[in-house]
């Protein structure tokens, strides 16, 4: 009969071990002595207590950990925004995101309707919604701002960006800047424009 | 021999008690995580410290455990105990933390409570002086065969448990078992 393995001693500790192969242990001194040895050693190591904090430290125990969790959650939720206050990066991020909404607006004002055929229709008159006169037009029918997705990260962004950072990075309006970018508009953006403008003029409370 | 040899596994009523309150707290409540802590921190607490010996690693260690289980509770799927799932997240932070930094040397707690009871001062100070060879001994132990004597002796897991929670076989756990002990003998030589 073979020796008890390792395994098998410590099913003879916890006395799983089945019988016949216990039975070894009878004619067996090396095993015994294997055995003997484990089952001593494991007696010394269950009496070795550990001490027992005070009362006062398992109240503090949780307690930290409850802080500790607050603080985890609180940088986690904030995470996404930990990038704003690096005032560098902010300005470039929005001023970024502010070039592609005006980009994506002016794309958006003359973007032609484009036909089944794949060549893209000009406006026609009909396509033009006249002003009533003397109705409450908002300067928006028709963008819906609010809407656009684009436009809610970018105020979200602009909201944490201070004037004056604004200002010293060149991303506040200059004196010239409207009529810099009336400049660039085309002849159909232009009147677009007048139209807009006109509309907002008349608005009552305007 | 003072061991549970086969562990009985988790019952129908701790399992559906551990489900209840770990979906208590991932639909929110604050309170729940609280009792969570408070049923399981003596426990996690005394793995960590015969882990790594002193009262201020072993409080960094459960804390740190506590703060692990909080984040990955989506992660508890019920297949083991809440307390087999929180001792495999402590074991980790310990194995983790042991494998950075040289253990500290166990100090005398001050927060540590006197045994009042009616023996010889020089008994209780031989069992004091043996108990810390024996901590100390633990210490010396290859990792996982720490792990194992830890989780086997003091909080009397099952191998299965503990074959899961070190990403062993049952056979492997229980050699591991065995060599910790036997190495351990030759410590406390």
């Amino acid at each position: 009969m073979t020796h008890l393995t390792d395994v098998e001693i410590v099913d003879f500790l916890e006395d799983t071990l089945p019988p016949p192969r216990a039975a070894h242990l009878e004619n067996c001194e090396s095993c015994r002595r294997r055995t003997s040895d484990a089952r001593d050693t494991l007696t010394r190591a269950i009496e070795a207590d550990i001490p027992e904090p005070s009362p006062l430290f398992w109240d503090r125990f949780s307690e930290q950990v409850r802080d500790e969790i607050g603080e985890t959650t609180a940088s986690a939720s904030a995470g996404w925004r930990q990038w704003l206050d690096h005032a560098g990066l902010r300005w470039a991020v929005s001023g970024a995101i502010i070039v592609a909404l005006i980009a994506g607006a002016a794309w958006r004002v003359t973007a032609p309707t484009v036909q089944h055929t794949g060549v893209p229709a000009q406006p026609s008159a009909r396509d033009v919604k006249p002003v009533p006169s003397g109705a409450d037009v908002s300067i928006d029918d028709g963008l819906n701002a609010d809407a656009d997705p684009a436009w809610a990260v970018v105020r979200t962004l602009a909201d944490e960006v201070p004037w004056s950072d604004s200002v010293e990075v060149g991303l506040a309006a200059r004196p010239d800047a409207a009529e810099r970018v009336a400049d660039t508009l085309t002849s159909d953006e232009r009147s677009e424009l007048l139209r807009l403008l006109r509309a907002e003029i008349k608005r009552p409370g305007a | 021999m003072g061991l549970d040899a086969k562990g009985d596994g988790i019952s129908s009523s701790t399992a559906a008690d551990d489900r209840a309150i770990v979906d208590a707290c991932l639909a929110g409540d604050s309170t729940a995580f609280d009792v969570i802590v408070e049923r399981h921190r003596r426990q996690v607490y005394q793995l960590c410290f015969r882990y790594v010996g002193n009262h201020e690693d072993a409080s960094d260690l459960a804390q740190d455990a506590f703060v692990r289980a909080f984040k990955g509770l989506k992660g508890f799927k019920g297949q083991s105990s809440l307390s087999t799932w929180l001792y495999r997240i402590a074991v980790n932070v310990c194995l983790n933390r042991v494998a950075l930094k040289t253990p500290r040397a166990e100090a005398l707690d001050p927060a540590e409570r006197i045994d009042t009871r009616a023996e010889r001062p020089d008994v209780t100070l031989l069992r004091a002086e043996r108990a810390g060879e024996v901590r100390a001994a633990i210490r010396d132990l290859p990792p996982k065969q720490r792990a194992t004597l830890i989780l086997r002796v003091y909080h009397e897991l099952p191998h299965e448990e503990i074959a899961a929670i070190l990403g062993s076989s049952v056979g492997a756990a229980k050699a591991n078992f065995f060599h910790a002990l036997a190495n351990l003998k030759k410590l406390l030589r």
